[in-house]
């Protein structure tokens, strides 16, 4: 197991975010955690990340986990290049290696040709793929990806989530997913799991039949549809749940 | 694009003579017991007294901002890091910010005495607020994102700070810079204006009490040029660290 979870639980205060979470992920595996807003998803995952620390629980993760954040994270002051190697020159890889290395990543994620540009010069989509290019060049055991193509429009999510599945075909990498999207979490998962409103535990765990590698041509095949259908069954209870308690609030 | 820089460079460049002009036309309309014609101005600036004065106002101001600038941004960078300090004294830096600073003037001349060692501190006490007040805000600002980055890196505190936090800050610390001179030359005039043998405060002063027009325009117009040319500087430097990042953001 690339990551071990067992009886994770968070309170900030006097609110739970996560109750006792237990979790599995294996060598090669895409897991995405689906679940109302507000349900802990990314406390979860910024505590896997080792940014903050569980209430209670254990964690057993191999190697340093590599983040991929929703929001903006290339550095405006740095090249597309420089900001892809920024990790690397972090932990002391030499300039031609990590230049050398930087280079495939940038055009493994379809962003070759702008290897000098700042990032202003390029479309948010484009900004993503910096930030997930930054993050596989590390090799990390396990990329824990936050909404990563939360802030852009659907098309390009479609499009960045066929290139996320490619990258993963292609680099066999582990990757724990969190998403509010079925279609993201279809196309993409090995496992899905479904999380309950706050406090966020795991209701369910859905096998991905759907054989891979998968484009996002699968979105029109019938099983897509019917699995879409299961998992917004499971959901939409937790979401009932989760919009009361924020009325209620 | 070139063609309408050009005109832009053109006009910025016209903006001087204008006000030549004008400084001209009103000299002759007012006549010279008001105003002194930019020639008369020129030709006061005596030898016996011009390089004097001048030197010894830059080196006053030099110093103050020198001080102010090293103690304003060490002072700002760490209120701005620890949440704790800055929140304490925050209330503190903005309310003496907000006091003329003149009326504080006889405790400096009290303090640090007549002459060079008021006007230093008296203009370092001008220019540090800017320059301490937009680093705290700048260090406070910094991208949550860009820290979590850091974090999930595992970067040590002086690796965040060399590659994270001071590159997201050296703009805006620019800025302060260039805004802390401006002050600084301020409160180094008045400093020379009310306690002080030398520099051009003192040399205004007295001859506004002579009403030498010729050699009081003279210093005016002085004092502008430095301003002037000293900010254009800054700003150049302040234009070339926002670097092709920002103005393509602004296009």
């Amino acid at each position: 197991m690339v990551l071990t979870v067992e009886h994770l639980s968070k309170t900030f205060g006097d609110v739970e975010a996560v109750r006792d979470v237990s979790l599995a992920v294996d060598e090669g595996e895409f897991v995405s955690i689906v679940g109302p807003s507000g349900c802990g998803k990314s406390t979860l995952m910024e505590i896997v990340g080792g940014l903050i620390e569980p209430t209670a629980g254990r964690i057993d993760v191999s190697g340093m986990p590599g983040i991929v954040f929703q929001q903006e994270s290339a550095f405006p002051w740095r090249t597309v290049v420089e900001n892809v190697a920024f990790g690397l020159e972090m932990t002391g890889v030499g300039k031609a290696e990590r230049l050398t290395r930087a280079r495939d990543m940038i055009e493994l994620v379809g962003l070759g040709g702008f290897e000098d540009r700042y990032p202003t010069e390029l479309s948010g989509g484009m900004r993503q793929r910096v930030a997930i290019a930054r993050t596989l060049v590390m090799e990390p055991k396990i990329i824990l990806m936050d909404e990563p193509f939360g802030a852009l429009d659907e098309q390009t999510r479609l499009i960045l989530g066929e290139e996320l599945s490619r990258i993963r075909e292609a680099t066999n990498a582990t990757v724990l997913f969190i998403t509010h999207s079925f279609d993201e979490a279809l196309l993409l998962s090995d496992r899905i799991v479904v999380m309950t409103a706050r406090p966020g535990t795991i209701k369910q765990v859905v096998v991905n039949p759907l054989p891979r590698p998968r484009d996002s041509t699968i979105v029109s095949d019938p099983e897509f549809g019917r699995l879409s259908g299961e998992l917004w069954e499971l959901l939409r209870e937790e979401s009932m749940r989760a919009l009361a308690g924020e009325r209620g609030r | 694009m070139t063609a309408q820089r050009t005109t832009i460079l053109i006009g910025q460049a016209a903006i001087p003579l204008v006000l030549l002009a004008l400084w001209q036309v009103s000299a002759m309309l007012a006549g010279d017991f008001y105003i002194a014609t930019p020639a008369d101005a020129f030709a006061a600036l005596d030898r016996d007294w011009f390089f004097d004065s001048l030197g010894a106002t830059l080196l006053a101001a030099f110093v103050g901002f020198l001080i102010a600038a090293a103690a304003g941004l060490w002072i700002g960078v760490t209120l701005g890091l620890t949440r704790f300090w800055g929140k304490v004294l925050e209330p503190v830096t903005l309310s003496v910010y907000s006091i003329p600073k003149v009326t504080l003037f006889p405790i400096f001349l009290t303090v640090f005495g007549f002459g060079l060692g008021s006007k230093v501190a008296f203009g370092m006490f001008h220019g540090i607020f800017p320059i301490l007040i937009i680093a705290m805000n700048a260090t406070r600002e910094v991208n949550v994102v860009h820290l979590k980055v850091a974090r999930s890196l595992r970067l040590s505190r002086t690796q965040t700070f060399k590659q994270v936090i001071f590159p997201s800050i050296y703009p805006s610390l620019l800025t302060g810079l260039r805004l802390g001179f401006s002050l600084t030359l301020l409160g180094v005039i008045l400093g020379e204006m009310f306690a002080s043998r030398a520099g051009f405060g003192y040399e205004l002063v007295e001859a506004i009490t002579l009403h030498d027009m010729p050699r009081m325009y003279g210093i005016v117009a002085t004092l502008v040029v430095i301003a002037f040319v000293v900010n254009a500087l800054l700003l150049r430097w302040e234009q070339a660290a926002s670097g092709p990042r920002r103005a393509v953001a602004a296009r």
